[in-house]
């Protein structure tokens, strides 16, 4: 009975691996690949029947996309108005964050949830007005233009992760701070500021990439090609009447690792957040 | 005590005020108004080849729903959303659950799990049109060396698998979300429950049945809403895939709203079925704040 017990516990286990193993190849195997292709010969790419392991080491698409294509001015464009979305984004979002959870007014309820809905209006319902409005301030096909519309998703988020965190925040603590004469704004720079910088850096990370991602208001919003982020530039290149692969498969790896490399950093935290945001909310 | 103090303390003694004023001023001009401005601009003829715009009242959602591609885009934009939400719950409900037993190694494949979610649109369209390609895709070959398919098939380009495609695409993307939300909800029911379950002898499936689903079913039923208001507002993974094509095999709402406003240039015209769209989301909403209320009390 023992032994029939732990074979079926033995069994069970193998087929959670196998499972899980399944699933987790589905997911990873793709990055993988592209990963190989990127280094590979391009003879090699498009081989039938397609070899696993590479034999051949060709970094020419490397090369390419820094030398013929205008990479490196879009990278600096992407990360401009995801540093510039993320500040003003944390900033505003902690201040409104902080008085949300800090003071609990009447309007905070009404104004978290708010919040909470605006970050469900999808780009595709914003990006008529917005175009419309951007041109008639002169904001259209401007980075200043694009910022703003990247901080109307990022303020949500940040503000929703930010008032999730502050209220895990004991309340004695800027209790003490104002007995020992701390001023409310004081208390917030002294206080909860610096105990929140763990759950500020998350947050500010996962705004970036949020950022650095976004394709949609890139696309539709500017038209220059100077002013073009790492989605839009790549969109571009897809575009090109004479497909260049080699640089396209260098472009996709290069402007995967920001995130990829950030996401597993903060990943244990902003699961947890996410978690608690789900299991709240 | 100088002139700048008393200022400051009454600054601070309304910082509540203060501290939300930004926020609230960024929300309104950022959201609230520009919607509010998307519906003036579906009541008039606005045009981006033309420099003014008359009111024309609700003539453009009279054409719309005449337009017989506008249903044609909502059967579509239902069935992308039925397949999408589909896959990604069964795909993220088997990983929660398979991460939520007590095996070794757990963490390490939470953290691989999740990797999908963070590429770019860009990015992982374009390597699932390359793994998809008919000239060499590794799909293609590894489906055909097992004989699952006669031939290399052209998956995004044939109009009876492009929907089947995408769909897949954003799937592989976006079920991470729905595991992580799934996993919070698993992780907080107690073990006493499952010890009283193994105790009572209930079968795995009486288990899952009556100890882990009513206790991840809010979840599930939040999780479900938020994905569908997403999903059925996705414009940026059949664009890049498909373009709405081949021909309008993968035309859903956004994509026609896009077509109308950028290719036809009838700004006006987007806007009333962006418009409509915001009618279905607020209908969602509502049931989404109803079920978030059901599961606080």
């Amino acid at each position: 009975m023992k032994m029939k017990y732990r074979t079926y516990r033995t069994l069970k286990r193998a087929g959670i691996y196998v499972a899980l193993g399944a699933l987790t190849f589905i997911a990873v195997s793709p990055i993988f690949w592209m990963g190989l292709s990127s280094i590979r010969h391009l003879s090699e790419v498009f081989q039938v029947p397609p070899k696993i392991i590479p034999t051949s080491l060709d970094l020419t698409g490397y090369q390419e996309v820094f030398l013929y294509t205008p990479f490196i001015q879009c990278l600096i464009n992407s990360t401009f108005v995801g540093l510039v979305a993320t500040a003003a984004s944390i900033a505003i979002g902690a201040a409104g964050a902080y008085s949300i959870t800090r003071w609990q007014k009447r309007y905070s309820k009404f104004i978290s949830q708010s919040v909470l809905i605006s970050y469900m209006i999808p780009p595709i319902l914003l990006v008529i007005p917005y175009f419309i409005l951007l041109k008639r301030v002169g904001l259209v096909d401007t980075l200043s233009g694009l910022i703003l519309t990247h901080v109307s998703f990022a303020l949500p988020f940040a503000t929703w992760l930010l008032t999730a965190y502050f209220s895990t925040l004991p309340r004695e603590l800027e209790e003490a701070a104002r007995i020992d004469g701390c001023t409310n704004f004081g208390a917030f720079i002294r206080i909860i500021l610096p105990l929140s910088v763990p759950g500020i850096v998350a947050v500010a990370i996962f705004t970036f990439i949020n950022s650095w991602n976004e394709f949609v208001y890139a696309l539709l919003l500017v038209t220059s090609a100077e002013k073009r982020t790492i989605t839009a530039g790549f969109y571009s290149l897809m575009g090109a009447e004479v497909l260049q692969w080699e640089p396209m498969i260098a472009w996709i790896v290069l402007i995967t690792i920001p995130p990829l490399i950030f996401f597993v950093l903060i990943q244990q935290k902003l699961v947890k957040g996410l978690a608690a945001g789900a299991v709240k909310r | 005590m100088n002139k700048g103090r008393i200022n400051l303390g009454w600054i601070d003694k309304r910082l509540d005020v203060i501290f939300i004023l930004p926020l609230v001023i960024m929300m309104v001009g950022l959201v609230a108004y520009p919607l509010f401005f998307s519906i003036q601009l579906s009541l008039t003829n606005s045009s981006l080849m033309r420099p003014t715009a008359k009111f024309i009242m609700l003539r453009n959602y009279v054409e719309v729903c005449l337009d017989e591609r506008f249903w044609a885009a909502l059967v579509r934009s239902v069935i992308w959303t039925v397949g999408c939400i589909s896959l990604q719950l069964a795909y993220g409900l088997a990983a929660a659950l398979l991460l939520n037993q007590d095996i070794r190694g757990k963490g390490v494949f939470q953290v691989l799990l999740i990797l999908p979610w963070t590429l770019p649109s860009v990015a992982f369209v374009q390597i699932w049109k390359w793994m998809l390609d008919p000239m060499g895709g590794i799909v293609n070959h590894l489906l055909y060396s097992l004989g699952v398919i006669p031939t290399y098939w052209s998956w995004f380009s044939k109009p009876h698998t492009a929907m089947g495609s995408v769909i897949w695409t954003y799937g592989w993307f976006a079920f991470p979300y729905v595991m992580v939300s799934i996993l919070a909800g698993l992780k907080a029911i107690p073990q006493s429950h499952y010890d009283v379950a193994k105790v009572e002898g209930a079968s795995a499936l009486q288990t899952f049945r009556y100890v882990t689903f009513p206790y991840v079913r809010g979840i599930i039923s939040i999780v479900l809403l938020i994905r569908t208001i997403w999903v059925f507002n996705k414009f940026a993974i059949i664009f890049l895939a498909t373009g709405g094509g081949p021909g309008d095999a993968t035309r859903t709402l956004p994509v026609l709203a896009y077509e109308t406003g950028w290719q036809r240039f009838l700004i006006g015209k987007a806007a009333s079925i962006t418009g409509l769209m915001l009618v279905f989301l607020i209908i969602a909403l509502f049931f989404y704040l109803k079920s978030v209320k059901f599961v606080e009390e």
